[in-house]
């Protein structure tokens, strides 16, 4: 009987052994790269100006080959579903994966970059591009993805709506500003977008990383990471957001999509919060964290 | 009118061809449209080839229906000019802390939050004492909050309580947006529609409610707007009934070639021991013109777990069918395990997509009877939900 259990315990770890070696070896075998997807605004050279150098060349240099890498620049001031938004991120995935003969596609994405790479994942018809885009996908990691608006996008749309009715306007916000209105957002992600509480979960795996506070002192050089945060505005506009967030985001939006991978305190360096200018820097471990990332 | 009526003959002629398929099943507030219309393809970039795609769901993750957005609000808006703001304009506030931000339109000046003065009863407060954040145009925006040029936040301090306050600008002119709002009232206006979908010309039922702790307010008076993507605006109008307040409107016909959602936008107003509350509340929603329709029969090819529906197609565009099949699994209870959905471009006429859901996608252990539910089928050219049945179709025997 002994015997029995421990030879089937054998042919089970033997299996698991095996399996592992399996999955490992097609790892090695795979060509694996990574997508940099900006959020909010009209990208020409998201490489400096978006991400900088020190994080896409740390997070890059986790690959078998760190030369397949692509900073995506498109116009992501438009909806999601516009041709120059998810159509120019389409056209450079396709693009990246062909040249560089991907197998394997890690995507980062920071904020509202996170709602354009999920339309691509929930609508794989809208575009004979997005299938093949889909399967090569291993997984999304979505840095602060405003998955489900944010009450600032409220505060300064409300006004020209009202506005707007009446015949005069203060100025023209975007569409993607507009999309990121929470009524908006909860519209979308109802009939539009996979991956949140009760809708089909998207096809491809989609986690986040959450920021949950806000570093502003002025005498702390922490604060200082990936630009300082404005201390007096953002002690005002706190007010139109919850306890947790990350000064644009709240932590529910962040977390709204998919599933969390971490909160910034868990696992940033003296756990630092991540506010929403650096959770798309090098800022406390995270390029460490994304690098590591890239072997798996 | 021409193509209207050739467009209702075809779609008279697909449902007197009814053979002998099964049809679709329907719920009360499924999404089922009646009509078509015949109108051009907006301008844009749009996939022409048909392309198909499912993918397995894990049995373990509840799919369910979504229900419409509530919109709670603890703000308001005015307009006013410059007159009203160097004399001290009127600001009732129900709790402590409020935050009000001022607007210039046009050509009016920029607002230095240290110009503002809040007065109380006629008398002016310390400007220390009066507010306890100030922050300007920069500030804000470094914050991540996109305000327009010269717009300028105050936040009255909580020591100063609730109540009616004046808020002075001496050298105001021109018109400016005043938008007040109070993070710690207890005082709300929640605004809600009956669907996210709709199809133009239906029936919009909105259900609103102005009251401190769900207790609504006797008195109430609202308004009501419906904006279209364009801008144009509708007006509701509002039954209060005991404080419950209703709108019901028909839907406008409106064509519009502009993306986006309509708002509903809800104003309301009451009075409480001579303070006047007043409350903004926006919601949205869809509005489809009826480009398209589900013929309402399907033909189910058991062996590839496919789901083929004929649909009337009264407008070029591309069309997705898309659902989610649900399997029972060896306890009888049936779950999600695969979603699929399909697009193709069609010309007016009569066309047909498929929901091919492959068997490779269905896990162990699950099987027949199937469910199809989340039946949707969209205009992609005009990103809007022309149907959706919540429980389609019940397939396959009992194992």
């Amino acid at each position: 009987m002994n015997r029995a259990k421990s030879v089937s315990g054998g042919i089970n770890v033997r299996y698991l052994l095996l399996a592992a070696l399996a999955a490992l070896s097609s790892v090695c075998s795979a060509n694996t790269g990574v997508a940099f997807v900006h959020g909010t605004g009209n990208q020409t050279d998201a490489y400096n100006a978006y991400w900088q150098p020190t994080m896409v060349n740390n997070v890059r240099g986790g690959l078998v080959n760190p030369a397949n890498y692509v900073v995506i620049n498109c116009n992501f001031d438009q909806y999601m579903w516009d041709s120059r938004a998810s159509g120019c991120l389409a056209g450079q995935l396709t693009n990246f994966i062909s040249a560089k003969g991907i197998t394997r596609l890690i995507v980062i994405t920071h904020s509202n970059g996170g709602n354009v790479m999920r339309w691509i994942m929930s609508n794989p018809t809208y575009d004979s591009r997005y299938p093949n885009i889909i399967s090569k996908i291993v997984r999304v990691n979505a840095l602060a993805p405003s998955s489900a608006g944010t009450p600032l996008a409220d505060a300064v749309i409300s006004g020209n709506i009202f506005e707007s009715s009446l015949g005069w306007l203060l100025g023209y916000k975007s569409d993607a500003v507009r999309q990121q209105q929470t009524s908006w957002m909860a519209q979308y992600n109802a009939n539009n977008l996979y991956g949140t509480s009760g809708r089909p979960a998207l096809p491809k795996l989609f986690r986040s990383v959450v920021g949950t506070d806000v570093d502003s002192a002025i005498w702390d050089s922490d604060s200082y990471c990936g630009g300082y945060a404005e201390n007096v505005g953002l002690e005002t506009t706190q007010w139109w957001l919850n306890s947790c967030s990350d000064g644009f985001l709240n932590c529910t939006s962040q977390s709204a999509a998919g599933s969390v991978w971490f909160n910034d305190k868990t696992r940033m360096a003296g756990s630092e919060p991540l506010s929403h200018n650096q959770s798309r820097r090098a800022c406390f471990g995270l390029d460490s964290i994304l690098r590591t990332d890239m072997k798996n | 009118m021409r193509k209207l009526l050739l467009v209702s003959l075809l779609a008279a002629a697909c449902s007197a061809q009814a053979a002998n398929e099964p049809r679709l099943m329907m719920r009360d507030h499924d999404l089922v449209g009646s009509r078509l219309v015949n109108i051009p393809v907006p301008a844009g970039e749009f996939e022409r080839k048909a392309v198909s795609f499912s993918y397995a769901l894990n049995p373990q993750n509840e799919v369910r229906a979504s229900t419409p957005f509530t919109a709670e609000s603890r703000e308001f808006w005015m307009q006013v000019d410059g007159g009203q703001l160097s004399k001290g304009l009127m600001i009732d506030t129900t709790a402590p802390g409020a935050l009000v931000r001022i607007s210039p339109a046009g050509a009016a000046a920029a607002i230095v939050p240290g110009d503002l003065k809040l007065l109380r009863n006629g008398k002016a407060i310390d400007g220390k004492k009066a507010f306890s954040q100030q922050a300007n145009t920069e500030q804000l925006q470094k914050a991540g909050m996109d305000v327009s040029r010269g717009t300028a936040v105050v936040k009255i301090a909580d020591e100063q309580g609730k109540g009616r306050f004046q808020l002075m600008l001496p050298k105001a002119t021109g018109r400016y947006l005043v938008h007040v709002f109070e993070p710690n009232s207890d005082v709300t206006l929640q605004a809600k529609a009956d669907r996210q979908n709709y199809l133009a010309g239906d029936q919009l039922v909105v259900n609103a409610m102005l009251g401190r702790n769900e207790q609504a307010f006797a008195g109430t008076e609202v308004s009501g707007l419906l904006v279209s993507p364009s801008g144009k605006s509708y007006d509701i109008t509002f039954k209060n009934d005991k404080g419950s307040l209703r709108a019901v409107s028909k839907l406008p016909n409106e064509v519009t070639q502009q993306p986006g959602l309509w708002e509903v936008q809800v104003l309301a107003g009451a009075s409480e021991g001579g303070i006047q509350i007043q409350r903004d509340a926006r919601t949205v929603i869809s509005i489809a013109q009826p480009t398209a329709k589900l013929n309402g029969e399907f033909r189910f090819n058991a062996q590839a777990l496919s789901f083929s529906m004929p649909i009337q197609v009264g407008s070029p565009g591309r069309y997705e069918l898309s659902g989610t099949l649900f399997a029972t699994g060896r306890d009888g209870v049936s779950r999600p395990v695969a979603q699929a959905a399909m697009a193709n471009w069609f010309k007016q006429g009569k066309a047909n997509l498929s929901l091919n859901f492959n068997r490779a996608n269905v896990p162990a252990g699950y099987g027949a009877p199937y469910e199809l539910k989340f039946v949707e089928l969209k205009d992609q050219t005009r990103m809007t939900q022309l149907e959706s049945r919540e429980m389609a179709a019940r397939v396959g025997s009992q194992r």
